[in-house]
Order: C-alpha cells, then structure tokens, then sequence
C-alpha cells in the first residue's frame, strides 16, 4: 500500500518536472526582451554620461572629483545591469543548446533565434567592456589596471568567435590607459593602431574615432592632418555624431585652439554644451584660485554665454576673474557681467554698460546682437535710477548719460534726453540743463516737449520768487497760457496739465489777494478737465479768499469726499473762518441752515481726522447752530464739550463762547450771560495800549446783554442804558455790532 | 521682691498724663462754607466802567477822563484844578449818558502821589460817584 503512494507521488513530481521544463524553453519574446534591454541600459549609459566623458575628453581629465564619482557610479550600475543581461542570455543560450527536441530547427534553427542570441550575447559582453573601460577611468589604482587587465581579457574571448574592428578599438583604447602607468604597453598600443588603421571594413564613424585616438597617442604623423580629418567629417555621414566632433574639436584646441574656435562655430549646435563645459572648468579654476590667463576670449565668451541668467554666485566669481584680465574685456562679458551685478552691485553694472557700449561702438560683438547705443541707453537708465535713489549717484549718471548722448547722436530717446536735463540741473549744472530743456521745449514735435515748457517755467518761478513780483506775474500768466494750450486726455497731456494747474493754484492761493483767487476760479472753468487732482480744494481755497464762504464750504465738501484725513487742516482752516464771522453769515447767507449742514458734515470729517480740541470745538459750535434748537442735539453738544473740557483747559476763550452759546440756545440765559461777561473780560485786552475794543469783544458784549435781556423783564431798563453808554462812549463799534445792539435797544423798550 | 511702690508710681503717672491731656476735636468737625465770588455777577449787563487815569508829572498829575478829557492837577493849585476835574467829570457823564451810580475804573500809575490820588477819590466819592475801583497791575 505504502509503495504505491509513494510511487504515485514521485510519478506525479516527475510528471510536473517535465512539464515545466518543457514549458521555459526560450521563446523568440524572451530573447528580444534580452536585448531590448541590453540596448537600453547601454545607450542610457551613453546619454547620461555624455556630459562627463565629454567634460574628460575637453580637459583631458575630470573637471572635478564629483564628476568623477557620477561617471564611476553610473558605469558600475549599467555594467550590473549588462552583467545580469548577459547572464539572462548565456542561460537561454544554453538552454537552446541543451534542447534535443525533434522540433528544434523548426524553433531556433531556421528561425535564426540561436544565431541571434549568439549575435546578442557578443554585443552585450562588448557594451559591457566599453562600460568597463569608463569604470576603468574613472577608478583609482591598482582597480583601474585590473579592470583594463579583465577587459582585455573578455576582448580577446570575443575576438575567438569573431573580430570586430570596434572590439580591436575598444582593446587599442584600454591598452592606451594602462600605457599611462606602463610604458611597456605602448608598443603593444601602436601595434593595435598599425592593424586597426590597415583595416577597410568597418563603419566610417569607427574609422573617424580610430584616427582620433590615434592623433591622440601618436601626435600628427603628417601636418595638416586634423584640419583634413576635420574637413572629412564635415562633409561625411557622420557630421550630426555631436560626440564625434567634440572629441575632434577637443583634440583640435591642444594643437590649433584657431581651428577649435572654427570648428565649434562651424558646428553651432556644440555651441551650448561646449560653453557649459568651459564655465565648468573656468569655474573649477576660479575655485581653487588658478589663473584664468590660459583660457581664450573664444572660450571665456562661449562660458559666459551659458552663464548668461543664470544668478549663481559661482559665475559671479568668475565674472569677477574674468574682468580683472583685460583680454577679456569684451563687450559681450561686460555686458553679462552688468546683467549679473544689475541687482547686487547697481553702480558697477552702470559702469560695466557705460564700457559695453563703448567697446561695441568700436567693434561690434558678433556673439552680443544689443546695439552699443542700446546698451548706452541701458546704463543711463540704470544710472538714472540709482541717481533717482541718492544724488552721490551724480558723477555715474552724467558719464552714463554723456555717454549715451554721445554714441546715439540724433537718434537720442526723447526721454532719456529730458531725464538728462533733470541730471544736469541736480548735478549743478543749471545752464547746460537750462540749455538742452530749451532744446528740447523749442522742437517742432515730440511727447517731452510741453514737459519741457513747463520745467522751464517753473525753474524761472522759483528763480525770481520772492525777489520780482512783476516777473512773477509774467510767469504766472505763461503758466495759465500752457494749462489752457495743454491739450489731451491721455496719460501725458493729463498729468502735465495737473501738474501745472496744481502749481498754478497754489501760487496764486499763496498770494491771498482777490485778484489772484479770482484767476484761480476762472483757470478751473477754462482749463481742459484734468482727473487726478483736486480741483475742488483749488476752488475752495480761492472762494474762501473771495469770502464767499457758503460756496466755499460746498466745494470743500466736495474736496473730501474721497480723502482719508490729509485735508483735516484746511477744513480747520475754513471753518474757523466761518466760526468767527458766523454771525454775519447768519445774517447774509442765502440758505444759513443748508451751509451748518453741510459745515457740520466738515467738522464731523476733521474732528475725525484730527481727533484735537480746536477741532472739537469747531464741531461744536457749529453743531449748536446746526441744531437750531433740537434739545437732542443740543445734548449731544454739551456732552462732547464736557469731554473737550476734561482733555484740555476750562477756561479756554473758545471753549467758554461754545458754552455760552450752547447755553442761550438751551434757553439758561443767566448762565450764558455770566460767560458772555466772563469773554468780554478776556477779550477787553485784545487791541492793547488803545482804549479800542476788538471785534470779538463786542461780540461777547451784544451777547451779553442779549442774554440779560432775555432773563428778566426788571432788566430791560438796566439793559437800555448799558447800551446808550456803551454806544455814547465808542465811536468805532463794528458795523454789525452796532446794528444788533440798536436793535436790541429798540427790543428793551 | 515688693512690687506695691512700683504699682503706686504707675497709676499715679496714668492718672497725671489722663488729667493732663487735651482732648481736641476733629478738624472737619465744624463744616463751614465760604461765601461764593459775587463780584462779577453783579457786573453782568452793567455799562463799562468811566476808565479814569492818572499820570504822574513833574509839579501835580494828570488825569484823563475816558477819551473825552484831560486835565492838569498842579501842587500849586490844587483845588482850583480839583473844581475844573469835576467839571470836565460831569459833562463827560452827560456826553455818555452815564448815571451817578455807574461805575468808574481808576488806573493810577505808580509814581503818581498817595495824596493826589486820596483827594480825587474824595471828590468823585462826594459827588455821589460811590461805584469806584482801582485797575489792578500784576
């Protein structure tokens, strides 16, 4: 019973085994997977250690240990993968081979499968060894020897089945490293470069690496012959093998760098890979401090055009290297020089395009395509900035600017050339600015003319001001003549003409005479509309010198509306003005309460804005009047007088006539009478060492005795004689006043 | 140890100190008042002052009555001049309409002499001129 399981068991086991085998014979996908793979991983390889090998092949060594140790752990990795591959394919390889199936010419015989993984395996085994031979370089001894040794070793193992010209390559190569450490493998390399060069059958792009390496070892054997294999590449197949002309062009700037300059522009496609190399090793040099004397102009500007953006502090340095030579003072490195310090070091950039543009006026860059006069442009720009910033800047500025003026000639941009007047002025030079603002103001056309006119005009405003009134009124009336000339509604024409009708304004408001208030008025009605400026402050300001001051507090509102406090003083200023003759307007204006309401609205905005006692005060009193007798507001009133009078004094003149007022319009007549009083003694000094009485002081008189005569009908008396004195003992009572108090008398009676 | 002597001089300095002492009352213990300035109050809606001033010279003094009249108070002949300031006084009150118990402010320089300044107070004081005061310098 025993015997039969287990027999039946081993059956089934066997039964398996077979079926299985029979099942992993290598198929036609698993061996082109092989080498699709292989193929890969050899061609990545390639590709991403382009930039290394080719950095190695421009210097004839490493650019620098990191680029070293990149190429070694890039080499070991894609060597893994081929090793793995190669393993993949020897196993499949024998596995066909052990294969005695009836059907095995019908599977890899007349398939060709055999022959194609035998073709496979070899040129994995020789992608293996040209991978190798990276890792050899980039190794260290005794591992590099013993890599070079291991090569040779799979090459002549290749070379028994079959021999390829670029395997005999390989092994010509590999004995030219290990030469560098033992001679006594050079007659062995020459033998191998004698063979290979007696060879015909082999691919134009191994012949042409042949004979470069060949050059490399040997040296010319006859002159001219790097020139001509140059010249053959350029006209053969291989001419877009960008790795093949960089190794020749390489090879070309050890014996003729005249012809590497000429190869590379020939090829300009390298152009970029060979200036990020030559910044590489310039770099590396600047680094650790070696001369850069060695390098060419041609290489300095390729390396400086692959700088060109880029804001590393490295291509600073070597900037920095460059322009201490003078050889490389080129207008293209002066200029990516400026371009890189712009941000950093404004002052040297202005002054490295000041030397651009010279040495491009002399002979123009064919590698910087900016016109010299563009690049003066550029530094006075820059230079005016700095200028704009701290006038130490002058001295930059105007070379920067003479210079520009200089190279551009008649083509100069308008506005460089007024922003050089503005220079000059500043720089104290006043006539040459005055000059060339005249120039440019007396031009038939252009967009910085009026500007022009009008710097003109205000430079001899501020010339003759406060010495020549009569010259100021010409200036003044020259300055009203361009505002109603000064057409446009486009950026310019509007921003000239605020300019002007701010200046305008504002000299005539300085004045403070009528006359000028009155030109003030008529220039806002006739000049072209203007946004941007506050006209209605302009109109405000003048209608309040005219005194008509309900005008004035309409447009004054208006002026605030969009303000967030800066006008807070003139509102101040205007309401004051209306506190103090408020009760003549109340007499004479055409609509008192419309003009409180909209005073009130002003001293809401400045109490605001200001937060202060006068101020609060101002508010007040014209609140008192805006009320007209509401007793809520009138509440409100004297609240915010309580709190004015905790925060400042209590005695205060102002504060006490707010109070008094306050009170008359609360009907406690006997309390504001005693205030009243108590202002008349204040005030009975205002007009000192004459027996006069101020205007304010008969204010406070009249309101006093209004107040006494509306507290009881028993003092009507007293009241009427107190006026006959008063009006018998002075002969100059203000009109007003005595107006009001004659016909207060006329009440008492 | 007898401690009684010691006892005895013990109450009898307690008993001395509470015979001796005073016993004062609290400060605030009486409230009182001071009377409210009344001056100004009885001033309100009253006529101005006659300002009335005096100028010391060399042989008198001078006196300005508003800005009517002045008139010359020499040593010599004082009363004369007395009776000529009391005339120029009373028209000065017609021309103003100014009543007798009106007030007058007299501003009286330093030099000018104490009995000089007694003897014209006199005379406004008898004319029935009783609402005098004197201008106050700092």
């Amino acid at each position: 019973m025993h015997f039969k399981v287990w027999f039946l068991i081993f059956g089934f086991l066997f039964f398996a085994l077979s079926a299985a085998s029979a099942n992993s014979l290598p198929a036609a996908e698993d061996i082109n997977n092989l080498t699709e793979s292989a193929k890969l991983t050899a061609d990545t390889f390639m590709q991403e250690s382009f930039k290394l090998r080719m950095g190695y092949e421009y210097a004839g060594q490493f650019l620098n240990q990191n680029d070293k140790n990149n190429l070694q752990k890039m080499a070991k990795r894609a060597r893994n993968r081929l090793a793995a591959i190669e393993q993949e394919q020897r196993k499949l390889k024998q596995q066909i081979e052990d294969y005695e199936g009836d059907d095995w010419d019908a599977k890899y015989g007349s398939t060709r499968l055999w022959r194609k993984l035998s073709a496979d395996l070899y040129t994995t085994t020789l992608s293996t060894c040209q991978i190798d031979f990276y890792l050899a370089l980039s190794s260290q001894q005794p591992q590099r020897n013993k890599i070079c040794k291991d090569i040779l070793a799979q090459i002549d193992s290749l070379n028994k089945t079959y021999n390829a010209a670029y395997s005999q390559f390989l092994k010509a190569k590999t004995l030219t490293l290990l030469a560098r450490t033992d001679p006594a493998y050079k007659p062995l390399v020459k033998k191998e470069f004698d063979w290979l060069s007696g060879c015909s059958d082999m691919q134009q792009s191994t012949a042409f690496r042949i004979a470069i390496e060949r050059i490399k070892l040997l040296g010319e054997t006859r002159p001219g012959r790097l020139n001509a294999l140059a010249e053959e590449l350029a006209q053969s197949s291989c001419a877009d093998d960008i790795e093949l002309v960089l190794c020749l062009a390489f090879l070309q700037r050890q014996y003729d760098p005249a012809r590497f300059e000429k190869t590379i522009q020939f090829f300009p496609q390298t152009e970029n890979f060979v200036g990020s190399l030559v910044l590489a090793d310039l770099s590396n040099s600047v680094k650790q401090q070696q001369s850069l004397q060695q390098a060419s102009v041609f290489e300095a500007e390729l390396a400086i055009l692959a700088a060109w953006g880029d804001e590393n502090d490295n291509h600073k340095m070597l900037l920095d290297s460059l322009l201490s030579i003078d050889k490389f003072q080129t207008p293209l490195i002066l200029y990516v020089a400026a371009a890189a310090f712009a941000e950093s070091s404004p002052t040297k950039a202005a002054n490295l395009l000041v030397q651009a543009s010279k040495l491009q006026q002399l002979e123009k860059s064919d590698k910087l395509d900016i016109e010299a006069c563009e690049i003066a442009k550029q530094a006075a720009q820059l230079a005016y900035n700095l200028f704009a910033e701290d006038s130490l800047h002058c001295q930059l500025a105007l070379e920067a600017f003479e210079n520009y003026c200089e190279i551009a000639g008649e083509k100069i941009d308008e506005e460089l050339e007024y922003l050089y007047t503005v220079v000059l002025n500043d720089c104290g030079q006043a006539a040459r600015s005055k000059e060339l603002l005249q120039k440019i103001a007396d031009s038939p056309a252009g967009n910085w003319r009026n500007r022009a006119r009008l710097d003109l005009i205000i430079k001899a405003m501020r010339q003759t001001r406060n010495e020549n009134p009569k010259q100021q009124n010409i200036l003044l009336e020259r300055l009203g003549n361009f505002i109603l000339n000064c057409h446009g509604q486009d950026k310019t024409g509007n921003s000239l003409r605020n300019e002007a009708i701010t200046i305008y304004c504002r000299s005539l408001l300085e004045l403070k005479n009528e006359d000028s208030a009155q030109n003030v008025l008529t220039i806002l009605a006739e000049a072209e509309a203007t946004s941007g400026i506050n006209l209605d402050l302009f109109r405000a300001q003048a209608l309040q010198q005219l005194g008509r001051l309900d005008e004035s507090v309409h447009y004054m509102l208006l002026a605030v509306r969009d303000d967030s406090g800066s006008l807070a003083g003139v509102v101040v200023e205007l309401l004051a003005e209306v506190v103090d003759t408020i009760d003549r307007l109340q007499l004479q204006a055409d609509d008192f309460d419309k003009m409180m309401q909209n005073c009130k609205k002003l001293a809401d905005f400045s109490y605001v804005s200001l937060n202060d006692t006068g101020a609060g005060l101002i508010l007040a009193e014209i609140s008192i009047f805006e009320a007209n007798k509401n007793q809520g507001k009138l509440l409100y009133v004297e609240k915010l007088l309580n709190n004015l009078a905790k925060d400042g004094n209590a005695d205060d003149v102002d504060l006490l006539r707010c109070r008094a007022r306050l009170l008359a319009e609360q009907g406690k007549f006997d309390e504001a009478a005693g205030l009243w009083s108590q202002i008349c003694k204040i005030r009975k000094n205002d007009v000192p060492k004459t027996a006069r009485r101020s205007w304010k002081w008969w204010r406070a008189k009249f309101y006093e005795l209004h107040c006494c005569a509306k507290c009881t009908p028993t003092k009507k008396e007293s009241i009427l004689h107190t006026i006959e004195v008063l009006e018998n003992s002075f002969q100059d009572i203000p009109p007003l006043w005595a107006k009001k108090l004659s016909l207060l008398k006329q009440q008492c009676r | 140890m007898r401690m009684a002597p010691m006892i005895d001089m013990v109450f009898l300095l307690l008993i001395f100190f509470l015979v001796a002492a005073k016993w004062r009352p609290q400060e605030d213990f009486l409230p009182f008042q001071l009377p409210a300035a009344q001056a100004q109050h009885h001033k309100i809606g009253k006529p101005e002052p006659l300002i009335i001033r005096i100028f010391a010279t060399e042989t008198g003094c001078r006196v300005q009555i508003g800005r009517l009249h002045t008139v010359q108070i020499e040593n010599q002949t004082i009363e004369a001049d007395l009776v000529v300031l009391m005339e120029k006084i009373k028209d000065c009150l017609i021309t103003q309409k100014r009543f007798v118990s009106d007030p007058i402010e007299i501003a009286c320089e330093p030099p000018v002499k104490w009995e000089h300044l007694t003897k014209i107070y006199n005379l406004f004081f008898g004319a029935g001129l009783t609402d005098i005061t004197f201008r106050m310098t700092e």
